[in-house]
Parts: structure tokens; C-alpha cells; sequence
């Protein structure tokens, strides 16, 4: 008896074993893992843009400094 | 009394012996499971084997993209507190710039190689070998810029590599 319960119990830890070993295996589609817009790019954009606000503000203050406050 | 002890070590070594016998066959019933656990999640083809390394390597190519974005943004800030001008700025960026690009072109190797897959092209082998070649040049970009792939970026390359060997037929 406690024999046959032993192999019902194996029989069962196999089937559980196999289902989620079918279940793990179970690919992931590549588009739904990868974002629309990598990170990177997007730091990308905004480090371009704070680049040239920068330069724009230096240009700016380099041509405004020679007649800035004089009479 | 040491008779006693005798048998009653005896008795212990057939106790310790019946112990060892079930611990054998337990073993034995684990190694069957192991096997058949084995086999058949080792019968879903070359195209379950070809999507699980683009799965595998899509992640990689997520970890990596987080690593490269912080790089990114650290060194950017860098760059602009030196550059003299804007063509300066990205002249310095050049090799980062490079890197992202080399993220967006694993990006698309990824979604086309799934495309690829989806459409079950007579190449398939090829177009994933695309895959590992995309995520080679990234190695590469990565190299330039001193940032160290992380190693599932590494184990994803030898798992496309492994299906698809060096085939790139979609970019020759």
C-alpha cells in the first residue's frame, strides 16, 4: 500500500515537474521584452538637447557680454 | 553485554543499510525524472531553440541597454562641462554615440529575427545568426568605451552562436 503511494506520489512530482518544465521553457516573445525606445537612446535625446541649449546659452552670452551694462 | 551490543549494532547496520537503499532508489526515481524532464523539454525543435536564445538574448540586450544609459548620461554631463563647442561635445561622444547605435541595431537584428521566425523563412538559422553578429559589434562599441558587457549579454551570444553558428545570410 505505502509502496503504491510512493509511485502515485512519483508519478505526480513527475507530471508537476514536466508541465513546468514546458511552462519555464515557454519562450518569451522578443517584442514584448524589448521597449519601444531603449534607455540609452533616450539619454541619448536628452543629453543632445541639454547640449545644445548649453552652447546656445554660451553663444548667447558670448555676444551679449561686450555690450552687456554699458552705456 | 557485548553480545548485546553486537546485535545491536547489527541491527543498526541493517536499519543504516535499508536507509541507504531507499536514499539509492530515491536517487534512481530523481534520475528518471531528471531524464525525462530533459528529453522532452528537448524536443521543441530548432525554431522553440532559436526563439528561447532570442528571448535569452533580448534580455541581455535589456540589461545592457540599462548599464549603457547610465554611462551615458554620466559621461554626457561630463563631456559638456570641457567641450568647447557643440561639434566638440560630439566629437567626444562619438564612441558612446556609436554604442547606442549599436544597441538600436541589436534591437532591430532581434525583432527582425523573430519576423524571421514568425514568418518561418526557409533561413532561419541565418537571420538568427544576424542576432549574434549585431550583439558581436555591441561587444565591440562596448569595448570602446570601457563599460564591461555583463556576462548574460556573453552566455546570449553563445546561445545564438550555438543554433546559428557564424550564419548571417540576411546581411551578405
Amino acid at each position: 500500500m505505502k509502496r503504491a503511494l510512493d509511485i502515485l506520489t512519483l508519478l505526480g512530482d513527475l507530471a508537476r515537474h514536466v508541465v513546468q518544465a514546458i511552462r519555464d521553457d515557454d519562450p518569451e516573445r522578443v517584442e514584448r521584452i524589448l521597449p519601444d525606445t531603449l534607455r540609452t537612446t533616450l539619454a541619448k535625446a536628452r543629453a543632445d538637447l541639454a547640449a545644445e541649449e548649453e552652447f546656445a546659452r554660451r553663444r548667447a552670452m558670448a555676444t551679449a557680454l561686450p555690450g552687456e551694462g554699458q552705456p | 553485554m557485548t553480545c548485546i551490543a553486537r546485535l545491536l549494532d547489527r541491527v543498526h547496520a541493517w536499519l543504516y543499510q535499508r536507509r541507504y537503499d531507499a536514499h539509492v532508489r530515491a536517487l534512481r526515481r530523481a534520475g528518471i525524472v531528471v531524464t525525462s524532464v530533459v528529453v522532452l523539454t528537448a524536443c521543441g525543435g530548432v525554431e522553440r531553440h532559436a526563439r528561447t536564445a532570442l528571448d535569452v538574448t533580448a534580455h541581455a540586450l535589456v540589461a545592457t541597454d540599462s548599464i549603457v544609459a547610465e554611462v551615458y548620461e554620466q559621461r554626457a554631463a561630463e563631456v559638456l562641462a570641457v567641450a568647447t563647442s557643440l561639434d566638440d561635445y560630439r566629437a567626444r561622444m562619438e564612441p558612446l554615440d556609436r554604442t547606442e547605435a549599436a544597441l538600436r541595431v541589436a534591437r532591430g537584428a532581434l525583432l527582425a529575427a523573430e519576423s524571421g521566425l514568425d514568418a518561418e523563412d526557409e533561413d532561419t538559422l541565418g537571420i538568427v545568426g544576424c542576432v549574434a553578429d549585431a550583439m558581436d559589434h555591441l561587444l565591440d562599441a562596448l569595448a570602446a568605451i570601457d563599460v564591461d558587457p555583463p556576462p548574460k549579454l556573453r552566455r546570449a551570444i553563445d546561445a545564438v552562436r550555438a543554433i546559428a553558428g557564424d550564419r548571417c545570410e540576411a546581411s551578405r
